[in-house]
């Protein structure tokens, strides 16, 4: 028999993934990035204009308590998980807040998420946290979207992040 | 005469010595012998390596032998078989162990198989009330495009059901498509659901113009329950099946009974597909009748027997529908696609504790049966899994972990559901909220979105909401399909 190193579960040997939380019981093979073949890395990436309709519509994070931004792009699904890592962790949110104390302040390994619908329109769901999400002071019911402002604080257990959307975001870019 | 391969069934390469064929004989023969070994099973399998050994061992019966394997497997080139395993060996355990194997069936490359068949198709329709407005409307176009599509030497025809059955066009060949048009646009809603009518009927028509040569084929499509007549359903499914005719289903909303309707679907070998909203039948319905047409086998069907000890824990059809099989021989595989993705089938096998001094373990002898339409063939395939013991596994061949990463979500709502029905509410949450963790790992947000929404349900109601349940079930499932396949959104 041989343990799950995420949840504890007994499994038999051979078996290739948890049948308790599904995480993986193998050596997972590498991300296909890896192996791209060199020719292919060094192509151009995504078109230029590709790549503003990508970003438009922003959204930076303020740290209310360091005043250090996360800016939110560089993934085409218009979606970031914010959250924290831990050790044996299977699982790694898009935005890693450990550097802010999340443990400390409550944040959930996998917290909240910011989402861009096709018209531009930021929102925030909560992923069933322990501790919860706060929208300008009040909390917000998990798994149902939330409409993002300028200027909005989002407290995620008790870490607090301002929003900024599109325009303040062009020193740090 | 015996399906098996005498050489596959012993171990030895067929270009084994006859020093090696006598090794491979009394290993096997020491741990099936009825003495040592009084399970029903292994009794069977002694007989048939008694018979293997009574060939192999005598240089002209082998050479006879050989032959007639020759002719074979010329005989069966029609269809190529590829077993992929998640580890080159079984480890030698005193404990027991898991293994997975990975069958694909494609077509072997030939010209005549670019050819499709003729189509004997049966649309069976649901007219009882629920389908009033747009969704008899969508459906009456979508059934309006199929029959563009239809070629000169082509069956169609057309049933309605509600509590009794209409015939609302007659198998026919050539058919008018106004005409055809016309009568399916006078279908309007009434009375209850009994799909038992329909498909009588859908049976019917086919058997008209029935040839085992053309792709017979019913499509049922229906947004309700039906009550008391699910036995004689499975009875004219079973009848069905042994004559080649398909059966696929197609539910509409929240409120059809998809455990029912692919428990029909896969007695043919067939497979029931999920459509949320009246928008999408259109397109999935195409997409359906295609798949139809593509078909170079429309049923695969695996016959095998257990090595001693071995439990089958689960079977899954990956490609080209992906759903649960039944763990018993004989189980029907399903399609074998002319073209494009193979038929993929993913077995989990609990290997017992391995024999001291034991140097191979079989895990299952068998064959795949299946009818070939253009060919007007039928070709039986020898299968079976046979490993060495004791040495390195090697590493996971990665299209086992793919296939398993999806297969395992699907079978994790699967698990909730049992333990939902078992009272066990707790444990089926917990549950729920570790898929909706893995599927936003994979990256499918919108889906674990709507898991993590039906966990909170679960919890403060004690079940899943009808239309979450098939959301959940249907999204895991179409995870399992290739890339290349179209999704929702």
């Amino acid at each position: 028999m041989k343990q799950c190193p995420v949840c504890g579960h007994m499994e038999y040997e051979g078996a290739l993934f948890c049948s308790e939380c599904g995480a993986p019981l193998f050596q997972q093979p590498p991300e296909p990035i890896g192996r791209r073949s060199p020719k292919e890395q060094t192509r151009p990436e995504v078109p230029a204009e590709e790549m503003s309709h990508l970003t438009s519509g922003k959204i930076v994070l303020v740290v209310e308590e360091t005043g250090d931004k996360i800016i939110l792009n560089g993934t085409s699904r218009g979606e970031w998980i914010l959250g924290r890592t831990a050790p044996g962790q299977a699982i790694v949110p898009d935005i890693d807040l450990t550097p802010y104390e999340a443990y400390d302040n409550g944040v959930s390994r996998l917290h909240a998420a910011i989402r861009i619908s096709e018209d531009g329109q930021a929102t925030i769901t909560d992923l069933g946290s322990s501790n919860g999400t706060r929208l300008n002071g009040l909390k917000i019911p998990p798994n149902i979207p939330q409409p993002l402002s300028e200027g909005d604080m989002v407290l995620l257990g008790k870490l607090a992040l301002r929003v900024q959307l599109n325009s303040h975001s062009e020193d740090s870019a | 005469m015996s399906v098996q391969d005498y050489y596959t069934l012993l171990g030895v390469s067929p270009e084994a010595t006859q020093e090696e064929i006598k090794r491979a004989y009394f290993a096997l023969a020491r741990r099936y012998h009825p003495d040592v070994n009084p399970s029903q099973n292994a009794n069977e399998i002694f007989l048939r390596i008694q018979e293997a050994y009574a060939v192999l061992s005598d240089p002209q019966k082998r050479l006879l032998y050989d032959q007639r394997l020759a002719e074979q497997a010329q005989h069966t080139a029609l269809l190529k078989i590829k077993t992929t395993l998640s580890q080159s060996h079984l480890a030698r355990l005193e404990e027991p162990q898991i293994l997975y194997a990975l069958l694909e069936i494609s077509p072997t490359h030939d010209k005549q198989n670019d050819k499709r068949p003729p189509l004997n198709v049966c649309l069976v329709l649901d007219r009882s009330t629920s389908m009033k407005g747009e969704r008899l409307n969508a459906l009456k176009r979508a059934a309006a495009l199929l029959v563009e599509e239809l070629r000169g030497d082509d069956v169609f025809s057309v049933v309605a059901f509600d509590d009794r059955a209409e015939v609302i066009v007659p198998a026919g060949r050539g058919l008018d498509k106004n005409l055809i048009l016309q009568k399916i646009n006078q279908i309007h809603p009434q009375g209850g659901t009994e799909i038992y009518r329909g498909l009588l009927e859908a049976y019917r028509q086919v058997g008209r113009f029935y040839n085992p040569n053309s792709l017979n084929s019913i499509i049922l499509l229906t947004d309700g329950h039906t009550y008391g007549d699910e036995q004689k359903c499975e009875r004219l499914a079973r009848q069905a099946a042994r004559q080649n005719i398909v059966i696929h289903g197609v539910g509409l909303g929240a409120k059809w009974n998809d455990a029912f309707m692919d428990k029909i679907a896969g007695i043919t070998g067939g497979a029931s597909m999920y459509i949320r909203s009246s928008q999408d039948i259109s397109r999935l319905l195409e997409e359906q009748f295609h798949k139809v047409g593509k078909l170079f086998a429309p049923k695969a069907e695996l016959l095998f027997s257990l090595g001693r000890g071995v439990k089958l824990q689960y079977a899954f059809r990956l490609t080209p529908e992906p759903m649960p099989l039944r763990m018993e021989s004989p189980t029907m595989l399903g399609g074998v696609p002319r073209e494009g993705t193979p038929l993929r089938v993913i077995f989990e096998f609990l290997i017992p504790p391995i024999p001291k001094n034991a140097e191979n373990f079989i895990v299952l002898t068998g064959a795949i049966n299946a009818h070939i339409p253009a060919a007007s063939k039928k070709v039986q395939i020898p299968w079976s899994i046979g490993l060495q013991i004791g040495k390195e596994a090697g590493p996971v061949p990665p299209e086992i972990a793919d296939a398993l990463t999806k297969i395992t979500m699907y079978r994790m709502q699967e698990q909730a559901k049992r333990e939902i029905a078992a009272g066990n509410i707790d444990k089926a949450t917990r549950r729920l909220e570790n898929l909706a963790t893995r599927l936003l790992q994979v990256g499918e947000p919108r889906l674990a979105a709507v898991v993590q929404e039906e966990a909170h349900r679960l919890k403060r109601s004690n079940s899943l909401s009808p239309e979450g349940e098939k959301e959940i079930k249907f999204g895991t499932r179409a995870l399992i399909l290739p890339a290349e396949f179209e999704r929702d959104e």
